[in-house]
């Protein structure tokens, strides 16, 4: 039978005796869990048992692919990686979260769809470290021991050489040193820019997994090319003509804008996106002038430099870089370097502990120094590569009620942001969905990214929130119902906490769709559009579906998600809000000074008493048990998953 | 080298909307394996034999410039 949209398979691999086999795609399967990190759950509920050591055999990796992926979609390169996590998850308990990851892809996603699969499950633990080769043509579990060592820059240019396609690069995956020595704050990296994920890179080390590369020519089909052209064509149109489209990043003015574009050599987009984003950056003066840096997220550099105080940015970039190759999430080991940098400085740590370094703001030689211990584990290096709980018991200072600067740390993972920043970002789900997301909201692909103040303005202000009206507009367009607005949406207020269940939902759904939620030049992506995207995925596909029934599935997903984590010992306890984004904080650098607190999105200020009647609310909306915050069978029925 | 367009590599953000529809127009289905136009940057970006003459499709679905329709050709 002729797929379409969908590649059609499932390709099983077992490193441990090298055995390949493919399975169909179930079409009912896919209906109700679209593809994706929808695919992905199901087959851990299958395949990953309860007591699983994360870094075991046992603990099957998933790379699932959506509908739209490698279509001309913008943004159609997400790939979303399920498993069991190894970082722990909380102070001296050893359980680990069920979650996933979603990264861009340039080729992978496109070329692994082209080689036939729709997914792609890894277990066992391969004698040597070896590479999985997976094209049209077959399966390789080719040997690594050229690459292993290598860094992701050199490790990504190596495969790309050796297994160019006909039209241009392969598809390529992998871990740098930090994932092969199982750093659990390692990354693993898609086409040589793009996280895929934070905190996996430990997971693929531990299957002497150092790559995954996809290249084929079998195509993705479509039921009906007319009609898929034509929406397409016209929500591009409507990308084009938005006033704040530009295909180069906009981030604002000021430093992070002046930096780029004066140091800006070349730029990437993923899969049929029409906004670029990961850059090369150069340094044009200082020590390494003249030295290029290819990564991803800009808005990392000038927050480096202001955290370590590193005047030279050049040198900011060249840490990064180091992070990037080495394959550490950059985001963590940021904020690891200056949480121990501030425990030396309180002499808590001393230079026994560091291996004799003397940590201090500002010294470059001795930052690179600690990335490297990081990577071999050595000294404090070591704990920081455990994680931030096991960071905290070596150090005896809880890092979680610690960390005053820009993030806290919920369920192990430091968040992407502080949620007293921006009141935006509590109010209508982000914040909230921190605390209740499997492992703390820690960046894009777990929420709803509400338009709102903008993380790269130079000044905070906080009339420039998305008014009512536009974000009832945007609710209306996750394909949420008259009735349910009316549950959400008074005349002159709302309830956060029930908006959050429906910006989740939205969210899974697009990542099981395949397509990038991730609005980094616009404040109003066009694409965050349900009805649009039912109608586009019928024009692929051939299966009619209602923006509510496709909502749905992106619930029925999220609640596949917790039961995986009910299994693992999560409940209501683990949602608790950190007790650091109760207290007060002055602004950062450049924002508008004085004390900050938690306030919700009329600015009103938010107490832990709010946030469990948030929490209420969400899980009311969700038809789960308020008291435990886990989906009640009734739930389970509704959606098909008794 | 097409003589209607005009190439950029340097410019390539590998985005490959231009492999995208030109596969989907000329074999029916999203497959950039198969498309006409090939893509190296930052060093070269060139057309298989198999590219139809005259036509200029990709050109109007790369938003960064890197391959583009020859004015009066």
């Amino acid at each position: 039978m002729e797929s379409f949209g969908y590649a059609g398979k499932i390709l099983f691999v077992d490193l441990t005796s090298r055995r390949v086999r493919e399975q169909p795609l179930d079409p009912d399967l896919a209906k109700n869990l679209v593809g994706g990190l929808g695919l992905g759950f199901n087959l851990l509920k299958e395949l990953l048992g309860p007591d699983t050591d994360p870094l075991s055999p046992e603990n099957p990796l998933v790379v699932g692919l959506g509908p739209l992926g490698g279509t001309l979609t913008p943004g159609s390169g997400k790939c979303c990686l399920t498993m069991k996590y190894p970082l722990q998850a909380g102070r001296g308990e050893k359980k680990h979260f069920v979650s996933n990851a979603t990264g861009g892809s340039r080729r992978f996603g496109a070329m692994m769809k082209g080689a036939g699969y729709d997914a792609l499950v890894i277990t066992g633990r391969s004698e040597k470290p070896c590479c999985l080769v997976v094209t049209d043509e077959g399966v390789d579990v080719a040997d690594a021991h050229e690459i292993w060592g290598r860094d992701i820059h050199e490790t990504t240019e190596f495969l790309v050489r050796k297994y160019r396609g006909r039209t241009g690069k392969p598809g390529v995956w992998t871990i740098g040193q930090a994932g092969e020595n199982l750093v659990k704050i390692a990354q693993a990296t898609l086409d040589d820019r793009n996280s895929l994920g934070r905190n996996v890179g430990a997971v693929l080390g531990s299957k002497n997994l150092k790559a995954v590369v996809t290249l084929g020519r079998k195509g993705i089909a479509v039921k009906d090319r007319k009609r898929f052209l034509k929406l397409y064509n016209e929500k591009r149109k409507e990308i084009l003509q938005h006033p704040h489209y530009q295909p180069l990043p906009r981030l604002h003015g000021g430093m992070i804008q002046h930096l780029f574009e004066t140091t800006l050599v070349e730029i990437k987009a993923c899969t049929g996106c029409l906004g670029a984003c990961r850059a090369t950056l150069e340094a044009r003066e200082g020590r390494f002038k003249g030295e290029s840096f290819r990564g991803g997220d800009l808005s990392v550099p000038a927050d480096f430099g202001r955290r370590l105080r590193l005047d030279d940015y050049g040198a900011m970039y060249k840490l990064i870089d180091a992070m990037n190759r080495y394959g550490l999430c950059m985001l963590t080991t940021l904020r690891m370097m200056f949480f121990v940098t501030r425990m030396y400085e309180r002499g808590v740590l001393t230079s026994s502990d560091t291996g004799g370094l003397e940590l201090r703001l500002g010294d470059f030689d001795t930052y690179m120094s600690l990335i490297e211990k990081i990577v071999r584990k050595e000294d404090i290096g070591a704990s920081m590569a455990e994680g931030w709980h096991v960071l905290s018991d070596r150090v005896g200072v809880d890092a979680a009620s610690e960390f005053k600067d820009g993030c806290s740390i919920i369920k192990g993972v430091d968040t992407l942001t502080d949620a007293r920043f921006w009141p935006s970002h509590f109010s209508p789900g982000m914040g909230l969905a921190n605390l209740v997301h499997s492992k703390g909201k820690h960046a894009h692909g777990a929420t709803y990214w509400p338009a709102g103040p903008d993380i790269h303005k130079e000044t905070y202000q906080p009339d420039e929130l998305q008014s009512l009206s536009d974000l009832r507009r945007d609710t209306e367009k996750m394909g949420v119902t008259r009735e349910e607005m009316a549950g959400i949406f008074t005349a002159d207020s709302f309830n956060a906490g029930k908006l959050a269940k429906y910006t989740q939902d939205a969210e899974y759904l697009y990542n099981a769709l395949g397509i990038c939620d991730c609005v980094v030049h616009w404040e109003c992506d066009p694409t965050r559009d349900v009805p649009w995207l039912a109608e586009l995925y019928s024009a692929l596909t051939g299966i009619e579906v209602s923006p509510r029934e496709f909502l749905r599935a992106g619930e029925r997903i999220y609640n596949l998600e917790k039961l995986l984590n009910v299994r693992e010992g999560f409940d209501r306890r683990d949602d608790e809000i950190p007790s650091v984004w109760l207290q007060n904080t002055q602004t950062p650098v450049r924002l508008r000074t004085g004390e900050i607190y938690l306030r919700d999105w009329f600015g009103n200020r938010i107490q832990k008493a709010d946030i469990e009647g948030m929490l209420d609310d969400y899980y009311e909306e969700r038809g789960w048990d308020i008291a435990t915050g886990t989906p009640t069978p009734a739930k389970l029925r509704e959606l098909g998953l008794a | 080298m097409k003589k209607n367009i005009e190439t950029a590599p340097e410019k390539c953000t590998e985005c490959m909307c231009c492999q995208l529809i030109c596969s989907l127009t000329y074999t029916g289905a999203f497959n950039p394996e198969r498309a006409r136009i090939v893509i190296d940057p930052p060093r070269e970006i060139t057309f298989t034999d198999e590219c139809v003459s005259g036509c200029t499709l990709c050109t109007q679905y790369c938003v960064y410039g890197a391959i583009t329709k020859k004015s009066g050709v």
